[in-house]
Formats: C-alpha cells, structure tokens, sequence
C-alpha cells in the first residue's frame, strides 16, 4: 500500500486515519462523545442493577403495582438464588462490555488511530459483546424452561450484536494491516 | 543489501552539510543520516529527485549496485 499516495488522493481521511500521525479534532470529539456515552452507559447500568437486585431481595417498593403481580405470576416458578445470579451476570457482561468500548474510545482519543492497542481494543469490544451475547443467551434458554411465560427467541438484538462482533474483528484486522502499513511506510525517506 | 547510497561523496563534492541538504529537499535529517548510512527500505522517487535536483547529480550518482556487497552503508 502507498500511503503518500492515499494521503494526497485522500487528504481528509488521512487525516481521519491519522496517517499524519496526529490526532485530528474531529476524531478526538467522537472518541471524547463515546468515551462519555460509555461511562454513562457503565453508570446507569449500574444503579439499574443495584436497583433490581434491591428490589428482588427487599421487594417492589409497591407491590399492588401491575409491574409486580405480572412479574410475581412469572417468577414463581424461579427461585430469588437464580434471577439474582441472572441480573448479575448479564449485567457484569454488560459492564465489562460498555467499560472495553470506553478503553477502546480512549485509545482513539489518545491516538494514533493506527496503533496495535487500539485493534486490540476491537478485538477486546468484538469478544466481550459475544460473551456478554452468550450470556444472555444462555439464560434466555434456561428461563424458557422454568418459566411457563417466557418463550425463548431469537430477536433482532442477537443479529445486531453477531454483526457487530464480527465487524469489530473485521475492523481490528484492517488496523493491524493498516498499522503493518504504516510501519513498512516509515521505512521509506 | 547490495545497494550502496553513495550520499555523503555527493555531499562531499559539493560542499554541503547533511542539515543543508536536508533542509533543502525536506526531510528530516534523521531520516538522511539513515538514508546515508543504507538503512532505509527504500527511498521515493520524489526524495531522490529533490536530492538529486539539489546535488545536481544522476540517480547513478547517488546508488550503486555491488553483487558482494554485504555492507549497507555508502560513502
């Protein structure tokens, strides 16, 4: 690959790419705006969490609510043990999940955007998305079983998040190449 | 590698300092001192035209090929 040539036929997205070597303001906002949204993301899932594991444990703040007799008809089959292991767990994965999306913006925040770290951070987002994928799968499967209510299919969302690992692993190999690229690159004066 | 980079006779003849030339044809000078020395994977044709505009000299000049030659450094 030339990468003077890229550059000159090219010159805004070498300077998105960061072949210049430098991170453009352009990308160092979008990584700052990812960086925020994911630790928004991390927070939220959090008091989301504390709230649901307080609630399974201490009860519903109001239990003639629709919410609770609904939720009390579907869980009466499951015991607390399981749901609270279940909310733990997807929520866990959902953390680590939104907590590498914010390593990788802060690597692309950081730069350079063509540097081993930030595929690896793809590498990292792509795994973790079908982990946490696989979590929830798998407690999909199991609540389908015990609970009489819930039915098990596949939706959209599981598409989505497949598409999306793999394209973080796609993305990963083509900065590995491109960081392969630019190191041929800076051999030539 | 059995291309000798013949830069520093060039610059020799012609009186002129690596910085000067470096500054002329607009690279680094560590970047010419590796060129200098044979340590580059490859030079572009832009940079040896402007070294060779700057020189005043042929590409033939400035390379040198030797089938026995283990020694990347030129000069």
């Amino acid at each position: 690959m030339n990468l003077s040539g890229f550059r000159q036929r090219h010159p805004r997205w070498a300077r998105f790419l960061l072949l210049d070597g430098n991170v453009p303001p352009e990308s160092r906002r979008a990584a700052r705006w990812l960086m925020s949204l994911a630790s928004l993301g991390i927070f939220f899932t959090a008091i989301t969490t504390l709230g649901s594991v307080a609630m399974l444990l201490g009860g519903m703040p109001n239990p003639q609510s629709v919410t609770f007799r609904g939720l009390q008809a579907q869980l009466a089959h499951v015991s607390t043990t399981w749901i609270v292991a279940e909310v733990l767990a997807v929520s866990a994965a959902q953390v680590l999940t939104l907590w590498s999306l914010r390593q990788l913006a802060s690597a692309l925040h950081h730069g350079p955007l063509l540097s081993v770290s930030v595929a690896q951070r793809f590498r990292t987002l792509g795994n973790w998305l079908v982990l946490s994928l696989l979590i929830g799968f798998l407690f999909d499967v199991v609540d389908s079983m015990k609970v009489p209510a819930a039915q098990f299919h596949p939706d959209d969302g599981l598409f989505t998040t497949v598409i999306l690992a793999l394209l973080c692993r796609a993305v990963s190999s083509i900065v590995l190449e491109g960081v392969r690229a630019a190191d041929e690159n800076r051999g030539f004066v | 590698m059995p291309i000798l980079v013949n830069l520093d006779v060039m610059l020799a003849r012609r009186k002129m300092k690596s910085k000067d030339l470096a500054a002329r044809i607009g690279i680094t000078e560590a970047n010419l001192s590796l060129l200098k020395q044979g340590r580059v994977k490859g030079v572009r044709f832009e940079t040896l035209a402007a070294i060779c505009a700057a020189l005043q000299c042929q590409p033939g000049e400035l390379l040198e090929y030797r089938a026995d030659g283990g020694d990347v450094t030129g000069g």
